[in-house]
């Protein structure tokens, strides 16, 4: 039984905005999302509301919960066990819990995680709530590393949608109740070894341009030398290429964009890309 | 003989040899001066300009005005204000063609508010920027409006101070008129947020694709974009697009609730230091026409993307124009 594919084509590295406003719709895109991440080796974490509900909706939809909990391929937890362990939401802790249900799923043989976090405890301001939109956008730089396939469900009747707005700006990829997530229309960021640095994809616009700029405000965190592929960004806007522009500009080191295509190479120059010692732009 | 350090003729020239007897001493003596020239013309003005201004006079820069200047709104960014900041510190002089024969009565009313716009852009800038007109045949009316929107005027070798120029800006404001509606078989697309661009997008390349060459596409897509994205920032409700295509040319256009207030909004770089309000520049930049039609009711942008080879003419080569044939 196939629920709605809306959050199909999500794979790790993603992170994704998912606008909920439909129960029923929530319920089944939740469970094809977990067995998806069951079937992919990927350990499945379910953090949000209610985790006894959701469990019970995906028995009812045919998942196994007994043998995938027992097995650890699916853990369910509830915000206070997660984003707000620490009594309030802390960002840096939140980050640190990631980082290590990475590290242990991947000792444990997983592929990586696949989370699915039920952002509704956002709506009830809870201490350090309004730190969210910047974690939203930091923790894409442990997307990138290419482990943890994301999706943050944000129920539209509960948020205010400028404060949603600003949300949805941070994630790289959005989906919605008529609207599938689309790798295509979406930025999706990777870590990439040799040569260090980044590879873009798809198209970055002001959907994305937090998440983006929050990437880039890191770039050389690991080194003064990044290689940003952009061989397949088949679109970037005004903001985006300055975002680039502006990074090398810096002063914090250098970047070589490999694969520009012709109007990114237009949209540099037009930033004054010419005049930054520390870009490089190679052609397509 | 100016007040400022601006100077701005409009020089009425009828025949080859009228412009020739204007243009060379222009040039000459700005040579003498030490000042750099820029002679920005149509092709055939300019075959008959270069062999004998670079005969005649130093060294001086030439740029083919159907293609540099095509889009009358790229002229002060790409072209006027480019030449000055190459030459920081100098008096530069400029023989500047924008309004030939062969512009429509759609990229008319662009030509002539850059030419009103110039008064203002350079008001404060040591620059001598002559705008020679083809009378014999120019438009009568394209004519009156080079004595609205240029100080003084030279007529039959004589410098007069033009009677009929006025506030630039508002001058200006009197060819922000409405846009000829597109044709019954363009296709239209509604967007409101910004999830929504990626179809605006979509949108343009399927359509683009049909009539201009891959990179063109892609610039085109980044101009339809911008725009739209302004629509979503800025305006109240959605906007519509439309696309089709016309022989020799690509056009797409922008209908929203917004009003630009800036008259001068995409034809100067705006402040560098600010992260936004550059997308009509870039706009102006990529398209051959930017036709803007803006007030408190909405806002309505015409694009153009030149598609050689796509039609039976170039736009400015036939149809309806400004000339008088």
């Amino acid at each position: 039984m196939g629920g709605p594919p809306l959050l199909d084509q999500v794979t790790l590295g993603d992170h994704v905005c998912w606008s909920v406003d439909d129960d029923v719709i929530r319920m089944e895109t939740i469970a094809g999302f977990v067995r998806t991440g069951l079937r992919n080796r990927e350990r499945v974490l379910y953090c949000g509301d209610d985790p006894a509900a959701v469990v019970e909706g995906l028995r009812q939809r045919g998942v196994d919960t007994g043998a995938a909990l027992g097995a650890g391929d699916l853990s369910v937890d509830t915000p206070e066990g997660s984003y707000l362990a620490s009594g309030a939401f802390d960002p840096h802790a939140t980050m640190l819990l990631w980082r290590s249900e990475v590290a242990r799923a991947r000792s444990a043989g997983y592929r990586g995680i696949r989370l699915l976090g039920d952002m509704s405890w956002a709506s009830r301001r809870f201490p350090g709530f309004e730190h969210l939109p910047w974690y939203e956008a930091q923790i894409n730089m442990i997307f990138a590393e290419g482990y943890v396939a994301g999706v943050c469900a944000y129920d539209r009747r509960r948020f205010d949608p400028l404060h949603l707005r600003r949300l949805l700006w941070a994630h790289p990829g959005a989906a919605g109740s008529e609207m599938p997530f689309d790798p295509d229309s979406s930025l999706r960021m990777r870590r990439v070894l040799d040569p260090w640095g980044l590879r873009l994809e798809g198209e970055a616009d002001l959907s994305n341009r937090d998440a983006l700029r929050a990437v880039a405000e890191h770039l050389f965190d690991d080194g003064p030398d990044v290689t940003i592929d952009v061989s397949e960004l088949r679109f970037a806007d005004i903001a985006a290429a300055r975002v680039l522009v502006a990074a090398a500009a810096s002063g914090a080191g250098r970047v070589r964009l490999t694969g520009c295509s012709p109007s990114l190479l237009r949209l540099l120059r037009f930033h004054g890309a010419d005049g930054v010692p520390a870009l490089v732009a190679e052609a397509r | 003989m100016t007040d400022g350090p601006l100077d701005h003729p409009g020089l009425l020239y009828r025949d080859s040899a009228g412009l020739l007897a204007a243009i060379v001493p222009f040039v000459r003596s700005a040579v003498e001066a030490g000042d750099p020239v820029l002679v920005a013309v149509p092709g055939h003005n300019l075959e008959l300009l270069r062999p004998v201004l670079e005969g005649a006079a130093g060294h001086v820069d030439f740029a083919d005005m159907t293609v540099t200047g095509r889009n009358p709104g790229r002229i002060i960014p790409g072209l006027l204000l480019r030449f000055v900041s190459a030459h920081p510190g100098k008096r530069v002089a400029i023989v500047g063609e924008p309004v030939w024969p062969g512009r429509t009565t759609v990229e008319y009313p662009a030509c002539a508010a850059h030419e009103a716009l110039i008064n203002t852009v350079f008001a404060n800038r040591e620059a001598s920027i002559l705008c020679p007109y083809d009378t014999s045949l120019l438009a009568e009316s394209a004519i009156a409006d080079a004595w609205r929107t240029h100080p003084v005027m030279i007529d039959a070798g004589v410098r007069v101070p033009s009677p009929a120029y006025g506030d630039p800006i508002a001058t200006a404001g009197d060819f922000n008129v409405p846009l000829p509606p597109p044709p019954a078989d363009a296709d239209v697309l509604s967007y409101e947020r910004v999830p929504d661009m990626a179809a605006v997008r979509d949108f343009v390349r399927r359509h683009a694709a049909t009539v201009l060459p891959d990179d063109r596409v892609e610039e085109m897509v980044l101009a339809a974009h911008e725009l739209a994205a302004n629509t979503v920032r800025h305006a109240a409700g959605p906007g519509r697009i439309a696309a089709w295509t016309e022989p020799g040319l690509f056009a797409c256009q922008i209908e929203d609730a917004g009003h630009i207030t800036d008259p001068l909004a995409g034809r100067v770089p705006p402040d560098p230091t600010l992260p936004s309000g550059r997308g009509l520049l870039l706009v102006n930049q990529i398209c051959d026409l930017v036709r803007i039609h803006t007030g408190p009711t909405g806002t309505t942008i015409r694009t153009h993307l030149w598609a050689p080879g796509s039609g039976l003419s170039a736009p400015g080569s036939g149809g309806e124009s400004s000339g008088r044939g």
